[in-house]
């Protein structure tokens, strides 16, 4: 008798909703072994389970965790780029791929990366009372005053990094 | 209940994505080629501003662009459809019902929302400020007013983007402004016709007395576009998308093409586009048309190949087109002939499911059709031609397009990202 062939008779002898309960297991297993690799939410039965057998797996059915999950809050917003130079270093190294969500509104102290004046440089944003800055992390840079004159454009605010160590 | 819609369009959509990491570009006239770098296909207001008209071939605008600073891009379609996608999830995510129309726009129901004007200017900020693209929107209570609406929200200055048609009195005076050519639906041919009944505006044709003239003259569909302009629901929200009733794909090479083997490779190409659209519509085909010509602007002797052939059963594998049109070619090719331009059509079109049986020849197998099905998640994923039939070739030189100004592919590949020093 297979396996399921087996739970099903056990099932049907106790209850009603525990076959229910074997079937949607069943289904969110084959999803797994499908290999989707999407993150995707796995709704889990909660409801106290009168069979031993089956209540001990409960908590291995968790999808994984995915990092676009926890840093692409707003998929259609988010864009990557990568880092030049080393002012932001020792925060941000050279081909760092940063984490841009352009629906996040700037503040003081957002790390942003910004075309200014016809260049794009990646720089802290700082807001205080009424003068503007762009402060560069590196303490061989020396921080920049926007004035009226400067032509800035906020590309979005950056919102974490990946980088690979190979 | 009035119906309430709106078209969301966006600005100049290719000229907008490649000005998303050139700001440098911005109030500056830019353009986009068509593939092969053929003519301009897409415009921002300062291009139209300077006279370049849409389709003009770039050989002949290429001085005047250099001398008033065009910026000039190839097609980089990876990079549009990125972009197009976002916007459009936005528009999903954030409103009731919405329609997708095209790569750029899309129609939304805003019937129930409480104030859909304002509503409207809300997303059209999420938009700009969430992807960075511009977008115009028109809210009417039909879909032929909404486009008329959303022309004006791309001309006036004062409407911030958005303009609302849902009064008479606010409709009359737009479509009075609306010369008929710029109705959409109408076309070039209808509205010379239309003038020679007296009908000059958008208004003339909406108060015109009689329907059954309209018609007569221009269809069912003319008569649609009336009623609409009138106020009344013609063009339904959602209505299904007709399937293609033939997929064609050809191209002008940017040498020459002289032998027969780089002929047979750049029209495998042309088929193995064509049998892919063809699957995504669920169809089969019954009919394979290849033709190839030499260039007609040459004084050198002239040559017109057209072939085709008729499949006892109808297919969607690439690989047996592939071969139909190879067998076309072998038969029809003519030595000494310098080709320009090829293409390949299939035509006949069935569904996967409707088609009878010949028992004497062989149709798709299921297994053929995993292969097919592999192939197109393959290279929907890795990239277009990631894998193909070897008849395409290995080595695009002869065929290839030109595309020398394409920009970097910032969104869809981790080579190309846009630096931030």
């Amino acid at each position: 008798m297979t396996e399921q062939g087996a739970a099903e008779k056990i099932l049907s002898t106790i209850d009603l909703r525990m076959v229910c309960v074997y079937q949607y297991r069943m289904e969110i297993l084959e999803k797994l072994d499908s290999k989707q690799l999407k993150p995707h939410w796995l709704p889990l039965y909660s409801g106290e389970l009168a069979c031993g057998l089956f209540g001990i797996s409960e908590d291995f059915i968790e999808s994984y965790l995915s990092l676009d999950e926890k840093f692409m809050k707003n998929k259609e917003s988010t864009f990557f780029v990568r880092a030049g130079g080393d002012s932001m270093s020792p925060e941000i190294k050279p081909s760092d791929i940063l984490i841009i969500d352009r629906s996040i509104k700037p503040i003081h102290s957002s790390i942003v990366a910004i075309f200014f004046n016809g260049s794009a440089i990646c720089k802290q944003l700082l807001l205080t009372g009424t003068s503007r800055a762009l402060h560069s992390i590196n303490p061989k840079y020396p921080d920049i005053q926007i004035t009226e004159s400067d032509e800035v454009q906020v590309f979005g605010v950056v919102i974490g990094l990946a980088r690979d160590f190979n | 209940m009035n119906k309430v819609i709106a078209l969301i369009d966006c600005n100049s959509f290719y000229c907008s994505c490649e000005r998303l990491f050139r700001p440098d570009l911005r109030n500056k006239p830019v353009i986009v080629l068509s593939n092969n770098d053929g003519c301009a296909i897409a415009r921002t207001k300062e291009a139209k501003e300077l006279g370049i008209k849409m389709g003009a071939p770039y050989f002949k605008i290429k001085n005047f662009c250099e001398q008033n600073n065009v910026a000039v891009f190839s097609t980089n379609f990876s990079l549009y459809t990125n972009i197009s996608e976002r916007v459009m999830q936005t528009l999903i995510r954030n409103s009731p019902e919405v329609e997708l129309y095209s790569i750029d726009e899309a129609f939304l129901n805003l019937t129930g929302v409480a104030d859909p004007e304002l509503f409207s200017r809300e997303l059209r900020s999420k938009v700009l400020r969430n992807i960075g693209i511009p977008t115009g929107v028109g809210v009417a209570p039909t879909k032929v007013l909404c486009k008329v609406a959303n022309h004006f929200a791309k001309r006036s200055d004062k409407a911030g983007g958005v303009v609302s048609l849902m009064s008479e009195k606010l409709q009359t005076i737009a479509l009075s402004r609306l010369p008929i050519e710029d109705v959409w639906g109408v076309g070039r041919q209808n509205s010379i016709k239309m003038k020679s009944l007296g009908i000059k505006t958008a208004l003339d044709l909406r108060d015109y007395k009689n329907e059954h003239l309209v018609r007569r003259m221009f269809s069912v569909i003319g008569l649609k576009i009336k009623h609409e302009l009138m106020g009344i629901n013609c063009f339904e929200f959602n209505e299904p998308i007709k399937n293609k009733k033939e997929i064609m794909c050809s191209r002008t090479f940017s040498g020459v093409i002289n032998e027969k083997k780089a002929l047979k490779e750049a029209i495998s190409n042309y088929i193995s586009n064509a049998a892919l659209k063809l699957r995504q519509q669920n169809s089969l085909c019954h009919k394979v048309t290849v033709f190839f010509r030499t260039n007609p602007f040459n004084n050198s002797e002239q040559s017109y190949v057209y072939g085709e052939e008729k499949l006892v059963n109808p297919t969607c594998n690439t690989l047996k087109l592939i071969k139909v049109a190879e067998s076309l070619i072998d038969l029809k090719y003519q030595e000494g002939y310098e080709y320009k331009k090829a293409g390949a059509k299939l035509s006949g079109f069935t569904g996967q499911d409707e088609f009878q049986v010949n028992f004497l020849d062989d149709t798709d197998t299921e297994e053929e059709m995993n292969l097919m099905r592999c192939m197109d998640k393959i290279n929907y994923l890795e990239g277009d031609q990631t894998l193909k039939s070897l008849s395409c070739g290995t080595d695009d030189k002869a065929w290839r397009m030109n595309r020398r100004f394409k920009s970097p592919r910032y969104t869809t590949s981790w080579n190309e990202l846009y630096t931030f020093d």
